[in-house]
């Protein structure tokens, strides 16, 4: 097994003085194995990006453990395991700086993974997922949201990562977009067994998409028959 | 005939001049529900705004947009106020941010009827209360002295809609009712559009599940065009359009088809001919031209595939065989 939860949870005090705990994730027991998909599926406010923000250390744990390849893993992460374990977000319009044109964003990874970051190289990685030159200069608000979330993910793969949370990564984009998204995680996932917890609210897409399902409701974690 | 739109064009005065929307044509019939499909940047919202007159002044709208045989284009803003809440209301995109968060929900909805009927605060509200039960919003009065951030997204949504007919509006202009809400919430939004039975509905989404669901007629943009237009039945069974037939197939339910060819920025587009073109499958010499729209078995179509086809013929500026 990549990665396991073990009784994860993430409560938070009200400010009111006698007022009970709210459990945005109580006790959460997720397996993502090697090179696989794993959906967690749930409705606005159950929690299911809480799970997700856990497993990167976005969020600390209230109570719980995570075990990467069996080993009990200790926030923040470093080193190799902090590029191992990467996140896409939602909303691909800020995960960019938006005052920077969009190659300022790009280098960023290639420079951490000591990896050319040149141009040329950078453009040889993101072709495949139709962007050009003319992209990398522009703004983000001057690309449209398929583009910035391809960018995103081409940006995130230079890490070479094992695991990728994808939080809601294709619910703010157009069908067309979302099945190209979809379509570029399933190749890659081909080629690098790359493992995917796969975050959404969209029942149908997490059945086309997910090898497993969790469904969490309220905090509530359960693995659900395919 | 309720709401005809005919040849709308709008273009942004400000930098190099952006076309928002190009010779757009429709018509929304009394009790019809008409959905305008497309992605971000289609120009799907800001034809709502061209027709409520709600767009920035750098905005130059071209072409009529008649309700009830008045031109809305064209319309002064003493005679737009008579109409605009009372015949013809508009539930904004972001239904969170439509309503003011110091004031109570049941207030709110209240408000068209207190401004526009002159009626007593409290018999509004009884209204309102009444309005919000038939919408599941709330059983409870309680549900209506409450402020807007005690509400889910799915509820604020239903009372944005609740107060666009509490005046009696004949129609309503939506944008984006389904945006940012979870499966379940969805659900409560197009039980509020099924139970719109006298209300003839514009609404502009980008969910075609939802489009399904609650319209008679889906209207197709893509940068800016329409592309395609027929009845809701037709246009997802039988989609002639190649963007049309890309987006269904793109879609969970139809195994997330991928398509080549990669949506663009406004900029990118070449002045002319067929928008799609770039990321066409039939893409050919002649696509370079403009297409025209054409009627070919009871759809609108916007694409050099279909010239000659039998049945055939160039559709009349506002001609609609549906």
């Amino acid at each position: 097994m990549l990665l396991t939860t073990e009784k994860l949870s993430k409560a938070y005090k009200s400010r009111k003085k006698g007022e009970p705990v709210f459990w945005a994730a109580k006790e959460v027991c997720v397996e993502i194995p090697e090179g696989k998909t794993v959906g967690l599926l749930g409705p606005s406010g159950s929690g299911k990006s809480t799970v997700g923000q856990m497993i990167v250390g976005l969020i600390e744990a209230s109570s719980g453990e995570i075990f990467y390849k069996g080993e009990r893993l200790s926030y923040p992460l470093k080193g190799e395991l902090r590029k191992k374990i990467q996140i896409l977000f939602q909303h691909p319009e800020v995960s960019f700086n938006p005052m920077l044109p969009l190659i300022r964003s790009m280098v960023e990874p290639y420079k951490l993974m000591k990896k050319d970051s040149s141009e040329k190289a950078i453009l040889a990685d993101i072709e495949r997922f139709g962007l050009h030159r003319e992209h990398l200069y522009r703004t983000p608000l001057e690309l449209s949201g398929g583009e910035l979330q391809r960018a995103a993910l081409a940006r995130v793969l230079v890490l070479e990562p094992e695991l990728i949370i994808l939080d809601e990564p294709t619910s703010m984009l157009d069908v067309i977009s979302q099945a190209q998204i979809v379509h570029f995680l399933q190749e890659y996932q081909k080629e690098h067994e790359t493992a995917y917890l796969f975050i959404t609210h969209n029942k149908v897409l997490a059945k086309t998409v997910c090898d497993e399902i969790y469904e969490i409701r309220e905090g509530i974690c359960t693995k659900k028959e395919m | 005939m309720l709401l005809d739109v005919k040849n709308v064009s709008v273009r942004f005065a400000s930098g190099h001049g952006v076309q928002a929307v190009e010779n757009v044509s429709l018509t929304v019939n009394k009790k019809e529900k008409v959905c305008i499909v497309g992605e971000t940047g289609s120009g799907k919202s800001i034809l709502l705004l061209a027709i409520l007159h709600l767009l920035p002044e750098n905005a130059i709208v071209t072409g009529e947009a008649f309700f009830e045989g008045e031109d809305m284009i064209r319309m002064k803003r003493r005679q737009l106020d008579k109409i605009r809440g009372t015949r013809i209301s508009y539930v904004p995109q972001g239904s969170g941010n439509g309503l003011n968060p110091l004031l109570t929900v049941g207030f709110q909805v209240a408000e068209p009827m207190i401004e526009h009927q002159k009626i007593g605060k409290k018999e509004a509200i009884a209204e309102a209360v009444k309005l919000m039960k038939r919408f599941h919003i709330g059983d409870e009065e309680e549900v209506a002295a409450q402020y807007p951030f005690t509400y889910s997204g799915g509820m604020k949504q239903r009372a944005m809609i609740a107060m666009g007919i509490i005046a009696g509006a004949d129609m309503i202009l939506a944008d984006e009712p389904t945006k940012g809400l979870d499966e379940e919430r969805i659900e409560m939004v197009v039980d509020a559009f099924h139970s719109l039975k006298d209300q003839a509905v514009l609404c502009v989404t980008h969910d075609l599940n939802f489009a399904r669901e609650i319209s008679d007629s889906i209207s197709v943009m893509y940068a800016s065009n329409q592309v395609e237009y027929a009845s809701a039945k037709e246009l997802l069974e039988h989609p002639l359009h190649p963007y049309t037939q890309d987006m269904i197939a793109a879609m969970p339910e139809n195994g997330l088809h991928f398509s080549e060819g990669f949506a663009m920025a406004h900029e990118d587009y070449a002045e002319g001919g067929c928008k799609y073109a770039p990321r066409c499958r039939f893409c050919k010499e002649k696509c370079k031209e403009t297409p025209p729209m054409l009627e070919v078995e009871g759809h609108q179509v916007r694409c050099w595939l279909y010239t000659g086809k039998e049945g055939e013929r160039h559709a009349s500026d506002n001609g609609k065989a549906l």
